[in-house]
């Protein structure tokens, strides 16, 4: 452990950890960062609801039907299945669509590290989660030449490739460390479980891991905003799509 | 109104979402017309989202709350401005979007917007609510002119009746076989039907609507749907696509209720009639006719199969299809009140209409929209391929009788 840096309280008995340790300094930084992270994450959506919530002049109300079991189990398909993509660009759609995916079940993978213990649901999916962490970068090394090198397409949102390139980074990281540069996972799941139990942990010394971890604070940062928002409009599509005949048809 | 002033004031909820959904995947762009003929990043779909929400950022953002509002570059403004005027509206890029983002509704709240903040609309589309409040119409025409130059004589008008048509300043002003063929053809089916006087029948809203200029569509809906009230209408049919877009899902809204009848295309009309043997078509046309979907009639208000229904009912008829039909037609150039104001676009897309149905080797392109009908007309002129356009209605008009039945 790093002399003088009290508030790094081991988590467990640091003697049972691997020989190579971390500088305390590093740990600091990232854990601080990981918190920094988490604060802009609730902070930009609490002030998005604030604003969506805010008093507003647009009267224009939509036609469209309740949220019916068959409207649900559609939107279920549209987003499960990206199928709006499908019928616009399925060469497109296989890549994002893996793409998808594998970050899914690499991120449930991830949860292993957050959890104590790991969900039974989290051990049974290791096989398919580890080809998935293969197919990660591949699906984003896909996207990147359907895109630039097939599709040549005219509109290329800057943003989007600055978030697929670190993305790769990432995964490519991520997979080195299982690879070749095996890394304390032990150390790595001390650290994680300390930093999201407010209990920091010291940082394993990986220079592989600690830019693996700062990829992914600032695709936290940068995370875009149709995660969360896509779901929602696929589902007013719907609605408004089932309500299209109630306003020339069924009257 | 400062350009640091809130950008989110005349948006829905839903359309923040909206904005907040676009992955900026550029999958739009494969079917927006305006880029087909100009090319232009700027008037795409992802761009324009794209540009509005850095607005939004910089004015009602985390940052912004925390530290201030950051005032927006005027020439940014002026030039999102012109881009979201630009686009027709034809709503193609909502239709494959892969979120399902509601375009054809938030072009016009974003140009509303715009209006809001003094940059909206462009050219002469500002001397719309003047017209309107002057003639009734946006064209500056006088309403005595409505109906006078193309009323047919033998067709007579009852004061009051279940059934009122409403021509619309589009069809009355600049597509007259239209509303001509309309008239004939409720006349051939025999119902009795009203129609408001020619000062009474005003401007729908559409291109106020659509241009963001909200002012008066209280005021025009309530007139509109209060004289067709005291006339004991129960279906008021219109064939302009716009107008019956905006009597269909807008108006309600504005009138502040249910409205007290129900909206007809008069495909949907004519479609029964023809079902119901009110109306049949005996004269033979032999010939290769291609119809084009209106945007807000397909897309719109989903009307898709009545138009087709009704061609298909003219023996030997051979009904041709566009490649992309149906919800996924392309704009002929026509929407969005943008023909006015950006016309090399226009007649750009209206040709490519004209190419493709003369690719299609079709004798005949069939319209059902006032609007497509002046321009794709227009676009016509010292093109290199010709092919005969008419409306649908101008068309069955054509092969129908008063009294036939």
């Amino acid at each position: 452990m790093c002399p003088g840096k009290q508030w790094l309280r081991p988590f467990r008995d640091t003697d049972t950890m691997s020989s190579q340790k971390g500088c305390g300094d590093m740990g600091i930084i990232l854990t601080s960062g990981y918190y920094l992270a988490v604060l802009l994450f609730i902070a930009s959506y609490v002030q998005k609801i604030f604003l969506m919530t805010g008093k507003r002049e647009g009267l224009f109300v939509a036609a469209r039907s309740g949220i019916t079991p068959p409207v649900l189990a559609s939107t279920l398909v549209d987003i499960l299945l990206l199928r709006r993509l499908f019928f616009s660009n399925a060469f497109l759609w296989f890549g994002e669509w893996l793409f998808h995916v594998s970050l899914t079940l690499v991120m449930v993978r991830h949860l292993r590290y957050f959890l104590e213990p790991v969900p039974s649901c989290v051990v049974a999916l290791q096989t398919p989660v580890i080809i998935a962490g293969y197919l990660l970068p591949l699906s984003l090394i896909y996207i990147f030449i359907a895109k630039l090198v097939i599709e040549k397409k005219s509109y290329i949102a800057s943003s989007n490739f600055f978030l697929l390139a670190l993305l790769l980074l990432s995964g490519i990281s991520g997979l080195l460390m299982k690879i070749w540069f095996r890394t304390d996972l032990v150390g790595i799941k001390w650290f994680s479980l300390g930093m999201v139990t407010f209990r920091p942990a010291e940082l394993p010394h990986s220079p592989l891991f600690i830019m693996h971890f700062v990829l992914f604070l600032i695709v936290f940062v940068y995370l875009p905003t149709h995660v969360a928002a896509a779901p929602v409009s696929l589902l007013d599509a719907r609605q408004r799509e089932k309500a299209v005949r109630s306003l020339m048809h069924e009257k | 109104m400062k350009n640091k002033d809130s950008f989110t004031q005349g948006l829905t909820p839903m359309q923040l979402m909206e904005l907040d959904a676009c992955t900026l995947c550029g999958e739009c762009l494969k079917h927006c017309p305006v880029q087909d003929v100009t090319g232009k990043e700027a008037v795409s779909p992802p761009e324009k989202i794209r540009l509005f929400r850095e607005f939004i950022r910089a004015t009602e953002g985390l940052k912004a709350r925390l530290f201030g509002p950051r005032e927006i570059d005027r020439k940014l403004l002026e030039d999102f401005t012109k881009a979201v005027y630009e686009c027709t509206t034809c709503g193609a890029c909502g239709q494959n979007c892969s979120v399902g983002i509601f375009t054809q509704r938030l072009w016009p709240a974003l140009r509303k917007e715009m209006v809001r903040r003094g940059l909206g609309p462009i050219g002469p589309q500002a001397d719309m609510p003047g017209a309107i409040r002057e003639t009734g119409n946006p064209y500056k025409k006088p309403s005595a002119d409505r109906y006078r130059p193309w009323f047919p004589e033998n067709v007579s008008v009852s004061e009051n009746a279940e059934i009122a048509y409403y021509a619309g300043c589009t069809g009355a002003y600049e597509a007259q076989p239209m509303v001509k063929g309309d008239v004939l053809v409720l006349d051939a089916i025999g119902r009795p039907f009203t129609m408001l006087p020619p000062e009474d029948e005003v401007c729908c809203g559409f291109p106020l609507f659509i241009t963001g200029q909200h002012d008066m569509l209280e005021d025009l809906t309530k007139r509109l749907v209060e004289a067709y009230r005291a006339r004991g209408v129960k279906t008021l049919i219109c064939s302009c696509p716009c107008c019956v877009n905006i009597m269909a899902r807008d108006w309600p809204a504005f009138y502040g209720k249910a409205l007290p009848f129900t909206i007809r295309h008069i495909t949907q009309y004519v479609a029964d009639a023809i079902r119901d043997k009110r109306l049949i078509i005996r004269k033979e046309l032999k010939e290769r006719i291609i119809y084009h979907d209106p945007c807000y009639l397909s897309r719109g208000v989903g009307i898709i199969e009545e138009p087709r229904t009704v061609l298909r009912s003219i023996p030997g008829v051979e009904l041709l299809e566009f490649d992309r039909h149906g919800v996924n037609s392309r704009c002929c150039g026509s929407g969005g009140a943008a023909r006015k104001v950006f016309h090399e676009n226009a007649i750009a897309m209206g040709r490519l209409t004209i190419d493709e149905a003369v690719a299609k080797g079709a004798d005949k392109l069939v319209l059902s929209c006032p609007a497509c009908y002046a321009k794709v007309n227009e676009s016509m002129e010292g093109h290199e391929r010709q092919v005969r356009i008419v409306d649908l209605m101008e068309l069955v008009s054509s092969l129908v009788e008063r009294g036939q039945i």
